[in-house]
């Protein structure tokens, strides 16, 4: 499903327009983006999003062979909670 | 540990940026997870603009260990989801590292121990004799071993004076750069040598085979760049020399002349070698004509109209020329005076307001010149073309 289906699918079940529904989508992504920067969010019944550290390494870039130092970054991860891994389970199972 | 009140905290952000009801935000932001929910469990594949794409990755099963009991046990297949950010949230993730980029690392940094620094401190020129004094070469040594060494660099500081060189004329400029060469290589082996040898001392148990030909080697690649610099620098000095002592000579010829700017600009085309060496120096045109006659001409200079501030006389006609196709005054008055800068005289003699633009059959009329400094050349007609 894409961005515009699942607006759309939203929009239905709130009950607003798609326009005033995208306004709030991208709203709340800002304030999910604002709420990351200070610690990790937790979303009962669907998952965690925590902000990790990925060290600096080197590597070897493959085409020039030069020896890199990639700088370390901040990566937003995502991880399931049990209620959904469960879910998961019992989808597979059937 | 989840943090139970997590959703509720994103709820009051939210609301405060919508300026709705929290009640309805709460809705709003359960239906949001819910539908994802649901549509990752249908569909698989969900992607969000603005926060990113959830997968449902098929994990295939696999023999795995307890790690309690050690046994071997089996994960039988399963369903993994996946998420990736969306660039512009990762981007804003990532803003406190935005600036850091990789880097190439050079190789073997750390199997180069020793940074050394030259200063190339002063290079006198005496003026007579052009001797070249290297005075003060400062070599300045920091060594920085393994991590054990890091914390604490051992410096060294070497001073070496070399002897004065002397060199003859202009031409020698080579050798002495050659010279030079030779010179402070052999310094910079004497400072390594030097150098080795403190370390030896200091770090015999730690390293004893630190005085490898490897290590030497590393050493002179690290000099050899170093040693260009210094070259370099040193020719540079050498030629602004030489430069500034040409303008001296130039100061001393203007000096005799008039303030004039033209005075200096003719005077320079004198000491220039470009000039033919056809044309008769002053000195001579004083033995050739007697002063009589130079009063003569100077006396007919009051029948013309004169270039202001002009380092010549007009003192009559010297030749009258029709103008052909492909004819401009500078190639004449190369061809009549031995100079190219003297077709202002001719171009001020007939009045010409444009000289880019004669029209053909025009008749010019050559003034004859005298000059009003004896250092000045007398014009003279080229002899070749």
């Amino acid at each position: 499903m894409n961005n515009k289906e699942f607006i759309e699918t939203l929009a239905d079940r709130v009950g607003l327009d798609t326009k005033d529904t995208q306004r709030f989508v991208e709203n709340l992504m800002d304030s999910l983006a604002t709420r990351l920067e200070d610690e990790e969010l937790t979303i009962s019944g669907f998952g965690t999003f925590e902000v990790k550290k990925k060290n600096e390494r080197v590597i070897v870039h493959p085409s020039t062979g030069n020896k890199m130092l990639v700088p370390p970054k901040l990566v937003l991860t995502f991880k399931q909670s049990s209620t959904l891994k469960n879910k998961t389970k019992k989808q597979t199972a059937e | 540990m989840p943090n139970k009140n997590s959703l509720q905290e994103l709820i009051t952000i939210f609301s405060s940026k919508t300026h709705y009801p929290k009640s309805f935000s709460e809705q709003f932001l359960r239906q949001f997870f819910s539908l994802i929910e649901e549509t990752l469990l249908q569909d698989n594949y969900i992607k969000i603009k603005g926060l990113g794409t959830f997968k449902m990755i098929e994990v295939g099963e696999r023999e795995s260990v307890d790690i309690n009991t050690g046994k071997r046990i089996e994960i039988s297949a399963h369903q993994r989801i996946s998420f990736s950010p969306d660039k512009e949230l990762s981007k804003r993730i990532n803003a406190p590292f935005e600036n850091f980029s990789s880097v190439v690392v050079a190789e073997k940094e750390n199997d180069q121990p020793i940074e050394t620094k030259s200063f190339l401190v002063q290079t006198e020129n005496v003026e007579q004799t052009n001797n070249v004094e290297m005075s003060l070469v400062e070599v300045h040594s920091i060594y920085l071993g393994d991590d054990e060494e890091k914390n604490r660099p051992i410096q060294e500081d070497a001073v070496i004076e070399s002897a004065p060189q002397t060199l003859i004329s202009e031409e020698t400029e080579t050798d002495l750069n050659d010279n030079a060469k030779e010179q402070e290589s052999a310094e910079l082996e004497e400072v390594q040598n030097e150098f080795l040898e403190t370390e030896n001392g200091q770090d015999t148990n730690e390293m004893p085979d630190y005085t490898d030909n490897e290590e030497l080697d590393n050493e002179k690649r690290n000099l050899l760049p170093l040693l260009m610099k210094i070259l370099f620098v040193l020719a540079l000095i050498v030629g602004a020399y030489f430069l500034g002592h040409s303008r001296l000579l130039d100061n001393y010829f203007c000096k005799t002349g008039t303030t004039s700017l033209e005075t200096a600009v003719v005077s320079q085309k004198k000491t220039s070698p470009s000039l033919p060496d056809s044309l008769p120096t002053p000195a001579q045109a004083a033995k050739d004509n007697s002063v009589s006659e130079y009063e003569q001409l100077q006396a007919e200079s009051v029948k013309y109209d004169q270039m202001p501030n002009g380092a010549y006389w007009i003192v009559g006609v010297l030749e009258t020329h029709t103008m052909k196709r492909g004819e401009n005054l500078t190639k004449l008055a190369l061809q009549k005076y031995g100079s190219k800068d003297l077709c202002r005289y001719v171009i001020f003699f007939n009045k010409i307001s444009n000289p880019d633009n004669i029209p053909y059959d025009a008749v010019i009329q050559f003034p004859k010149l005298l000059p009003k400094d004896s250092t000045l050349p007398i014009p003279a007609p080229k002899e070749n073309n």
